[in-house]
């Protein structure tokens, strides 16, 4: 309890150091919220800066998004003018939670049963199939994936839509398309990490008894071996679950991927500050949460941490 | 010279001869890669000939686009998975190795690190690259510097958490406690027992931080925040060929390539790692 | 809870959990589309729905749809029609204009809208504390110069505008609901315009219904419109091909020849008989796309060093080179504007390029300086670049560096004169030649090029005092050859309208100016052949 109280504790600290830099980093960077290629008229120009407080010194401003983050208040959107950063985010995080967790499911489905069967026939065709398909899912940027997926199922075969928000059916497309390199990903660690620990004393006597490689896996290869994809999956989902603008952008999804990129890039501060403190927030409970699994996993750990 | 197992050195043998063009690709008897050639726009490959892998919309030619995209690709990769380790290893190590306080504080570090906003990390660090571009250019800094730094920058942290966890558990391992045991210091543990046994794991850990540089650099240049004319990387060939999985625009080839350029090399490399591993690991 | 008995399990019941209830959220919110709605893949989302506070072409499309002003625009002949106003004039050639309103007009919920509410919106408009971006539209009335009478309405300019009722079909003169004026709702919750607001998701979508209320509710065809956010075109093309859109405001570049041969493939397959209308067919729009000098630096505060520039370019080959069906502009206000005659403009001459650039002192002895051409990202604005750099170096041996920045540093360096070329365009808001040319008054916060020109201001103040349309078009002819002359941008190609409207949607028209009029669209029934 204690130990969990102090990474909370350490968790408060990161926000803080996280939305300093942040806030600081974005508001050095050349442009504004309300440049446009139509300008402003000067006056105009004014009272929204005004409006905003974006004329006040950059050490006063600070303060007053510190204290609204205190407060509770992420301030108002930028770009959306008249809407409230924390409506903006609400309105993603369902999306994003679906599109992240299929992403997820996606990828513990097939990768973790690749990753075994690649161990379990080291250097055999399964290993060096699941290898080669793997290293192919990672090197696909996914929007060729997701473009080919789009022109078979759409085109091709009329069984998926193209895109947009709605049923299952809708979700099949970007759940793969950003699930696949996760699961390549798993697949990959899990194997190396199986092998190794196919390769210890314990395992190879118990293989020198006559226990069967499937069983030994089953039984007690797997808990170790699965200590890498954890720790690689515990920051991996807080990504997934956070979206990606490549595919929401393929897919027409309005999740929360599209918003770390493009506040930033529209000099959105409030919601830039707003996504970053979500992100962070998500990041270091899935990282405690990880660390808690590994614990677990590894009753070691916790005597040694 | 390490004995490589026969698939290992064919994937070496291909990267080399592929950096190796690429490196020389200016002084070969390639076609301009940036020469627009309006009669020729869109041909389809021709295989034994001129355009051998076909045009662009502007009746550029593919196949030296190609060699030419392998420069900026290649270097991306290459530097930024470096920094990426380079960074990462250490830290890692050092954090599990030491544990307690030491490995509690760097490790908040490494999560304030990775939930800093990638584009704004980009975006503050290109803009101070354009503040002093003329500055820079005096002394040879170009934007590239600034994209490989800020992709190890990126990527050192899933580096540094895989170093982590494989120094906890090795140095829980019978042998990195035995040499405790007789009085080896820390700092010779981890040179001459830690890092070996970290190789394949962390050759694991490049194949994979390699192609997602490179498909970050993809990612970042769509943004405009990456490579510029005239440079060409694989990643902005396979964007711009992105119209063709369209059913109505029929030129495959302008995907079809640069994704088999990408594809083909990644899976080199994930040979050569493994060849590597193999040997590391005994 | 025991994890170590549950092995690998662990990780996907509660994951499983997660993606079951998650899926059970979001249809939650996703309402299925009625049939007979109009789906519009409407690009980025729109930043507000204000009609005072959003600019925008996507903005523009769901603005019109939810409000009315006092006139509008007809799609097909451009003229200005009565719509919330059932009567305008001006008793004295452009000076003062009365509107005439409607009787017993209502907005969405029922209450009633007149003349006073275009007043008090118009206020709205000019206060400072609305930070409104057409604020400048109503800069010149008189003091006291808005009255209402009996439901009419009546304004007063210091100059004649003799085009002021086209301006107030736009969104930016639109009434505004007195909760609105007022702060106490939010925007877009009452209308008065031919849909109202159903519903809306931020990045996804925007949901339209017919408004009951709407004075000519009986002509309105559609039972609503929904807006997708789709910011990728492809995904749009993607959309509209398997007929899940009905409307694309732009298409890639790389598709326009294929869908050309596809326009002529449905008229081979009797798909869509030959007199129909196209679903492609780019027409011209009032805008150009442009390249602005920095005339307060060296090379190019010499006038003619930037006219030699600009002769140095084959707007032709350009065209082509883009291959996106874009027309050459040789001057900056498009010809196709309705009862314009302008100038010649600059046309492709390597020689007097040439001796201008000696004219101006650069020989082979003093070449001239290598020098830093600015875009934001953009494929187009990329291959412009591209071409502009290999003609110039063709034609007059000069070489330039390419520099691309990101959208927000672009706009920024251009706004502070932080650039020797930069990349731009300009969309016309109504149909006038001043929608251009008040760009490059000195005073202009849209001049961004250093240039002040006295005798190009006093031409355009000549024409602003002058009623009659004839010695007023020639002043503004006048003011576009000086601006050519003094070259302080070389116009590159005029935009077209290339949206990709399918046949099942009746009433629709192409125009100048992208005018759509919502409340005369209807949506035909699929039929089989269109559903494959």
């Amino acid at each position: 309890m204690k130990r969990f109280l102090r990474r909370l504790l350490a968790l408060t600290f990161v926000l803080f150091f996280v939305h300093a830099g942040t806030f600081f980093m974005v508001h050095s960077v050349r442009g504004g919220p309300f440049d446009s290629d139509r300008q402003l008229p000067p006056q105009v120009e004014k009272a929204l800066l005004a409006e905003y407080h974006l004329d006040e010194p950059l050490l006063q401003q600070y303060a007053h998004a510190v204290s609204g983050v205190f407060h509770g208040d992420l301030g108002p959107s930028l770009r959306y003018r008249g809407t409230r950063v924390a409506d903006v985010l609400a309105e993603a995080i369902p999306i994003s939670i679906t599109l992240g967790g299929g992403a997820l499911f996606v990828a513990l489905l097939l990768g973790i049963p690749a990753g075994l069967w690649a161990a379990s026939r080291k250097n055999k065709s399964p290993d060096r199939f699941v290898l080669s398909v793997a290293t192919l899912c990672m090197a696909l940027p996914n929007f060729v994936l997701a473009g080919g997926l789009v022109a078979l199922f759409s085109f091709s075969w009329s069984l998926l839509p193209p895109a947009g928000l709605g049923g299952f059916r809708h979700w099949l497309m970007p759940c793969f398309c950003l699930g696949l390199p996760f699961a390549a990903q798993v697949a990959r660690i899990l194997r190396t990490s199986a092998l190794e620990v196919l390769e210890t004393p314990a395992v190879l006597a118990a293989r020198a008894r006559g226990m069967d490689s499937e069983t030994l896996l089953r039984r007690h290869v797997l808990r170790s071996a699965l200590m890498p994809v954890v720790a690689f999956l515990g920051p991996a989902s807080a990504g997934l679950l956070t979206g990606s603008l490549v595919i929401e952008q393929v897919f027409a999804l309005p999740g929360l991927g599209a918003h770390f990129v493009q506040a930033a890039m529209n000099r959105d501060y409030t919601l830039a500050l707003g996504a970053t403190l979500l992100y962070t927030a998500v990041l270091g409970l899935f990282s405690l949460f990880t660390d808690f699994l590994l614990a677990r996993l590894d009753p070691r750990m916790e005597s040694l941490s | 010279m390490i004995r490589l197992r026969q698939s290992s050195r064919w994937g070496l043998f291909f990267l080399l001869l592929l950096s190796v063009i690429a490196f020389l690709a200016p002084s070969l008897p390639f076609e301009d890669p940036s020469a627009i050639h309006l009669n020729q726009r869109l041909v389809e490959p021709a295989w034994t000939q001129a355009p051998f892998l076909g045009t662009d919309s502007k009746g550029r030619d593919l196949f030296a686009r190609i060699f030419f995209g392998a420069r900026v690709s290649l270097a991306t990769g290459l530097f930024g998975s470096l920094l990426a380790l380079f960074i990462g290893i250490p830290w890692g190590s050092i954090a599990g190795l030491l544990g307690g306080k030491v490995d509690r504080v760097m490790m908040r570090i490494a999560d304030a690190m990775e939930s800093m906003p990638m584009v704004v990390l980009v975006l503050f660090l290109l803009s101070i690259l354009s503040e002093y571009r003329m500055e820079l250019d005096a002394i040879g800094i170009g934007r590239m510097h600034v994209f490989y730094l800020a992709i190890g920058l990126l990527f050192w942290l899933p580096t540094a958490r895989i170093a982590r966890a494989e120094a906890l558990r090795l140095r829980s391992s019978s042998f990195v406690q035995a040499a405790q045991s007789v009085g080896s210091s820390r700092s010779r543990i981890l040179i001459r027992h830690l890092l070996p046994n970290m190789a394949p794991s962390l050759l694991v850990m490049l194949g994979i931080t390699v192609p997602r540089v490179v498909l970050m650099e993809a990612f970042l240049s769509f943004l405009g925040l990456g490579v510029e004319p005239p440079s060409i990387s694989w990643g902005l060939l396979a964007a711009d060929g992105l119209a063709a999985l369209n059913p109505l625009v029929g030129c495959w080839w302008l995907l079809a390539f640069p994704a088999a350029a990408l594809v083909a090399s990644l899976l080199a490399l994930n040979l050569v790692a493994d060849g590597l591993r193999d040997r590391l690991g005994k | 809870m025991d994890w170590h008995s549950a092995q690998f399990r662990f990780s996907l019941t509660p994951l499983l959990t997660l993606l079951l209830v998650s899926f059970g959220l979001v249809p939650a919110c996703t309402k299925s589309i009625p049939p007979g709605t109009l789906v519009v893949a409407n690009n980025a989302d729109v930043q507000s729905l204000d009609p005072q506070l959003a600019t925008g072409a996507p903005e523009g499309r769901v603005l019109s749809a939810l409000f009315s002003g006092l006139t509008r625009i007809d799609p097909s002949t451009l003229k200005v029609l009565p719509e919330l106003a059932e009567h305008f004039s001006s008793p004295d050639g452009g000076y003062s204009w009365e509107f005439r309103l409607r009787p017993n007009l209502q907005w969405s919920d029922g209450s009633a809208l007149g003349a006073m509410d275009v007043l008090e919106s118009w206020e709205r408009l000019q206060s400072p504390a609305t930070a409104a971006p057409y604020r400048d539209w109503l800069h010149d009335l008189t003091e006291g110069g808005l009255v209402v009478e009996d439901n009419i309405l009546r304004v007063k300019f210091q100059s004649p505008k003799p085009f002021f009722p086209g301006m107030c079909a736009y969104h930016a003169l639109a009434p505004v609901p007195p909760g609105l004026r007022d702060g106490s709702e939010s925007a877009g919750k009452v209308t008065s315009g031919p849909f109202l607001l159903g519903s809306r998701r931020i990045r996804d979508r925007i949901q339209l219904q017919a408004n009951p209320h709407y004075w000519n509710e009986r002509k309105v065809h559609l039972p609503g419109i929904v807006f997708l956010t789709v910011e990728s075109q492809f995904t749009a093309l993607n959309l509209f091909l398997t007929g899940e859109a009905h409307f694309i405001p732009d298409v890639p570049a790389l598709a326009v020849s294929s869908l050309y041969q596809r326009e002529k493939q449905l008229i081979r397959d009797k798909i869509r008989g030959p007199r129909s209308r196209p679903e492609f067919d780019p027409q011209p729009f009032l805008a150009t796309y442009f390249y602005r000098f920095n005339t307060t630096q060296p090379p190019f505060d010499d006038a003619r060093v930037r006219r030699a520039l600009s002769l140095a370019v084959d707007r032709t080959l350009l065209a082509k080179t883009l291959g996106s069906g874009q027309p050459p502009a040789k001057t900056l206000i498009p010809n196709s504007l309705p009862n314009w005659d302008g100038p010649d403009g600059h046309n492709y001459d390597p020689e007097t390029a040439r001796r201008l650039l000696r004219e101006a002192g650069y020989d082979s002895e003093h070449p001239f300086p290598k020098v830093e051409l600015h875009y934001n990202t953009a494929e187009l604005h990329r291959d412009v670049a591209e071409a502009l750099q290999a003609q110039w170096r063709m034609v007059l041996g000069i070489e330039t560096r390419l520099y691309n920045q990101e959208w927000k540093v672009f706009l920024d360096a251009q706004k502070k004169l932080d650039y020797q070329l930069s990349r731009s365009s300009w969309i016309g808001d109504y149909l006038d030649p001043t929608t251009f040319l008040d760009v490059f008054r000195s005073d202009s916060p849209n001049n961004r090029t250093g240039w002040k020109d006295q005798r190009y201001d006093l031409l355009l103040e000549k024409a602003k005092k002058t009623t009659h349309q004839q010695p007023r078009m020639h002043f503004l002819r006048q003011a576009e050859e000086q601006l050519l002359r003094e070259a302080p941008i070389m116009p590159l190609f005029h935009y077209a309208g290339r949206e990709l409207v399918s046949s099942r949607v009746q009433g629709y028209r192409r125009n100048l100016l992208g005018t759509i009029h919502w409340a005369g669209l209807h949506l035909l029934p699929s039929t089989q052949a269109e559903e494959r």
